[in-house]
């Protein structure tokens, strides 16, 4: 045998050792990061479908400016800063994120005030219950629901895991061409090797464009080391990639915040009627304000659009943003692919089917590992037990936490204060309860079950809504409301996914005899399957 | 709704798991292409999605659009593969005519 | 029970003692390459980004972002590499070595002026 053979198979094997260990490590967090962030391309139509009351006309982006600045500026005129994101096509609410001052003692600001939801047309706050909407999944699947920044260290830690997961699995897997279209059902261990590795393998390109550009979302918190070595003035930096004025510091003299009117005005015309899609206002009534408005880029790839920057005292404009240069453009690429938000909806449910792969191929990689390792008869090591019970506890329980979430939205009254803080719990004692339970279980009871829960539970979701709303499946036929219906469809799929997974994992035979095992076993060996350890 | 350049990848998949021996199917198809041939015509079939996709969709977004159709359409086919391989072979086809007929309506 | 004569008792002693210290090794030389591989990788990848942002001669913001954009590619490689290089001190010596140079070597020309 030759050297480069040697040293092929020995790297084969290197890549299957360490893609095992990073998927053992970081597979369950990856998988609800998966699974929350693919719901997340449809982030505005989950927040619409969990305020039914809510039906807001379309407003001129200048009114719903001037209502949310005057808002703002009767509840917390002294805030650092204020990022106002105008309604679009898919959100008809304006979403404030208000940023106070930090404490005079210096300690840190307490990080992002709870969404502020206005009417546009009003400035009032939403005549409909209080929901953080799809704004709960999008957060949790970078933040963790752990506090700042632990959670997107942990989520950043995953992702590096993934990335170099994705670089081993392909380094190790022999036959990639080959395989690309076997899928064999019913072989046990084989079987779920082919799923996992036809998951990855044909929505490659999504999952490495999806782990990559993750990374690249929060670029600046993961890697600002090289901002140091080319700036003095960290500021600086932020001054050149986007255009505004190096962020000064409250100059501590008060000045009137000059109306948001003329400035929107101002910069739709500069762009030839674009509609800027949101507004950022840092120190406003403060003689140093600055008003940056930022161009819609919805139908561009790239997701930093064009702004423009205002003094909030004078009104007068202070800079632009320059046309990017690659790199620039490059991560603005990377962030627009990876939040997708110019995708029309033919390429938006595509997203979201490459996100169902992704957390598929993620889901089958934990288990594979045990299907690889179960020794009927045998006792089992603590290890195998703690993987094949958190492999229950995510897969089977987390779908329930998110279907919860959704539950009680329409079982929470409307009005009841703090229902909004109360819908997030129930995912997490539904996810973490339903999990605990089903340690109580033995292993094939607990998928069966926790995974026929699931399905009841996404497949209760349209019936409750028809109970408890206007806004039922049949309503929604007579009256063509696409989102509440198309809804209902989604979730029903989703129930009969999980359906099928609960009644697939009933058929799971017991295993046979040693004698006949053994023979079987002797069958097939290792020699096709060098794919993973 | 712009599927054109998915069904027409799900054809190129398909006709490229034809030019492998392991998955041409058993009972032979009604029309079953020689390997090379279908390699050929696989590859064609991809570069014809793709170009349908820039037309639909512009530049970038268009490649993206490639991508991501022909990523879903290569799932369903090795779903369909696996479960009923006569059935996936002919949705193939059809699906073909289908994204013609909506390419020139 | 046999009685053990006070040779055998050493000698069991000794095996005993010379098998945990071999586990022990093995799991310090583990240890040793994540960590290496970790947080090594990482400082090693954040330091030649620095050093390719701080070298590269095109305009500063472009700069900056190749390197950060590319470290991500460069912390994963370093990461799947420590775990297929079979001696233990090239790794150290390729991860912590790059790390001390490229930092060292971008401290020394100072921030771009």
């Amino acid at each position: 045998m030759s050297k480069a053979f040697l040293d092929e198979k020995r790297l084969r094997q290197s890549m299957a050792w360490i893609h095992t260990w990073l998927g053992l490590l970081a597979g369950w967090i990856l998988f609800a990061m998966f699974l929350t962030g693919t719901a997340s391309y449809f982030r505005p139509e989950i927040t619409q479908w969990m305020q039914p009351e809510l039906r807001l006309a379309p407003v001129a982006p200048r009114r719903a400016a001037e209502t949310a600045v005057a808002h703002m500026q009767a509840t917390s005129p002294n805030d650092q800063q204020w990022f106002i994101y105008l309604p679009d096509d898919r959100t008809p609410e304006t979403r404030i994120f208000a940023m106070p001052k930090p404490d005079p003692g210096g300690r840190e600001p307490k990080n992002r005030s709870a969404e502020i939801k206005l009417d546009p047309a009003t400035g009032a706050a939403l005549n409909a219950r209080d929901t953080r909407g799809g704004e709960h999944f999008y957060r949790f699947h970078f933040q963790l629901q752990l506090p700042h920044p632990w959670g997107r260290w942990l989520a950043g830690l995953c992702a590096i895991f993934m990335l170099a997961a994705i670089l081993s699995g392909v380094i190790t897997h022999k036959r990639i061409f080959v395989d690309f279209f076997t899928l064999r059902w019913k072989k046990g261990q084989r079987s779920w090797l082919d799923t996992h590795n036809v998951s990855a393998v044909l929505a490659l390109p999504f999952h490495a464009m999806i782990t990559y550009t993750g990374l690249i979302a929060l670029i600046v918190m993961y890697m600002p080391w090289p901002i140091a070595a080319n700036y003095a003035k960290h500021a600086d930096f932020y001054a050149d990639a986007y255009g505004r004025e190096a962020d000064g510091d409250a100059s501590g003299k008060p000045a009137a915040l000059k109306p948001i009117g003329p400035m929107v005005d101002a910069a739709s015309r500069q762009w030839q009627g674009d509609r800027p899609r949101t507004i950022v206002i840092r120190n406003p009534n403060d003689s140093a304000a600055t008003v940056t408005i930022l161009r819609s880029g919805a139908d561009r790839l790239n997701a930093r659009g064009e702004s423009i920057t205002y003094s909030g005292a004078t009104g007068a404009k202070l800079s632009q943003s320059s046309p990017p240069g690659a790199a620039l453009t490059t991560a603005g690429v990377m962030l627009g692919l990876h939040l997708g938000n110019f995708a029309g909806p033919v390429l938006r449910w595509t997203y979201f089917l490459l996100g169902l792969t992704g957390t598929a191929m993620v889901g089958t990689g934990s288990l594979l590992w045990t299907a690889k390792r179960r020794k009927p008869g045998a006792k089992s090591f603590f290890g195998f037990r703690l993987v094949e019970r958190l492999n229950i506890a995510t897969i089977a329980c987390l779908p329930a936490g998110m279907a919860a979430f959704l539950l009680a939205n329409r079982l929470t009254p409307a009005g009841l204060e703090g229902r909004a803080a109360l819908e997030v719990s129930a995912m997490f004692w539904t996810w973490f309860g339903l999990a605990a339970l089903t340690l109580l279980r033995p292993v094939r009871c607990a998928w069966v079950e926790g995974l026929a829960l699931s399905a009841a539970a996404f497949a209760a979701l349209p019936l409750v809504n028809m109970v408890m709303t206007d806004r039922g499946l049949f309503t929604s036929i007579a009256s063509g409301d696409w989102l509440f219906l198309s809804f209902d469809g989604a979730m029903l799929a989703i129930a009969a996914l999980l359906g099928f997974g609960s009644w697939r994992a009933a058929q799971v035979r017991v295993a046979p005899p040693r004698r006949q095992r053994k023979a079987a076993a002797a069958e097939f060996r290792p020699k096709e399957l060098l794919d993973v350890a | 709704m712009s599927l054109e350049p998915g069904l027409i990848s799900y054809a190129a998949l398909a006709s490229l798991a034809l030019s492998v021996m392991k998955h041409r199917p058993t009972p032979a198809l009604a029309f079953m292409p020689l390997p090379t041939m279908a390699r050929v015509t696989g590859w064609l079939l991809l570069a014809v999605a793709l170009l349908l996709s820039l037309w639909r969709f512009g530049g970038p977004q268009g490649v993206v659009a490639w991508i991501g159709q022909t990523c879903v359409a290569g799932a369903v086919f090795v779903l369909m593969l696996s479960w009923r391989s006569h059935a996936a072979f002919t949705l193939a086809v059809v699906g073909f005519f289908v994204a013609v007929a909506m390419a020139f309506a | 029970m046999r009685k053990r004569t006070l040779s055998q008792g050493i000698s069991v002693f000794g095996q005993s003692l010379s098998q945990f210290f071999l586990l022990s090794r093995r799991l310090w030389r583990m240890s040793a390459r994540c960590f290496t591989a970790l947080v090594g990788g990482y400082a090693a990848a954040a330091a030649m980004a620095s050093l390719l942002a701080r070298l590269l001669p095109i305009a500063r913001v472009e700069a900056t972002l190749w390197g950060m954009i590319l470290s991500f590619l460069i912390f994963a490689s370093l990461g799947l590499w420590a775990f297929h290089e079979r001696r233990l001190w090239k790794v150290a010596k390729v991860i912590w070595g790059g790390t001390l140079l490229s930092a060292g070597i971008v401290m020394a020309i100072g921030v771009r002026p």
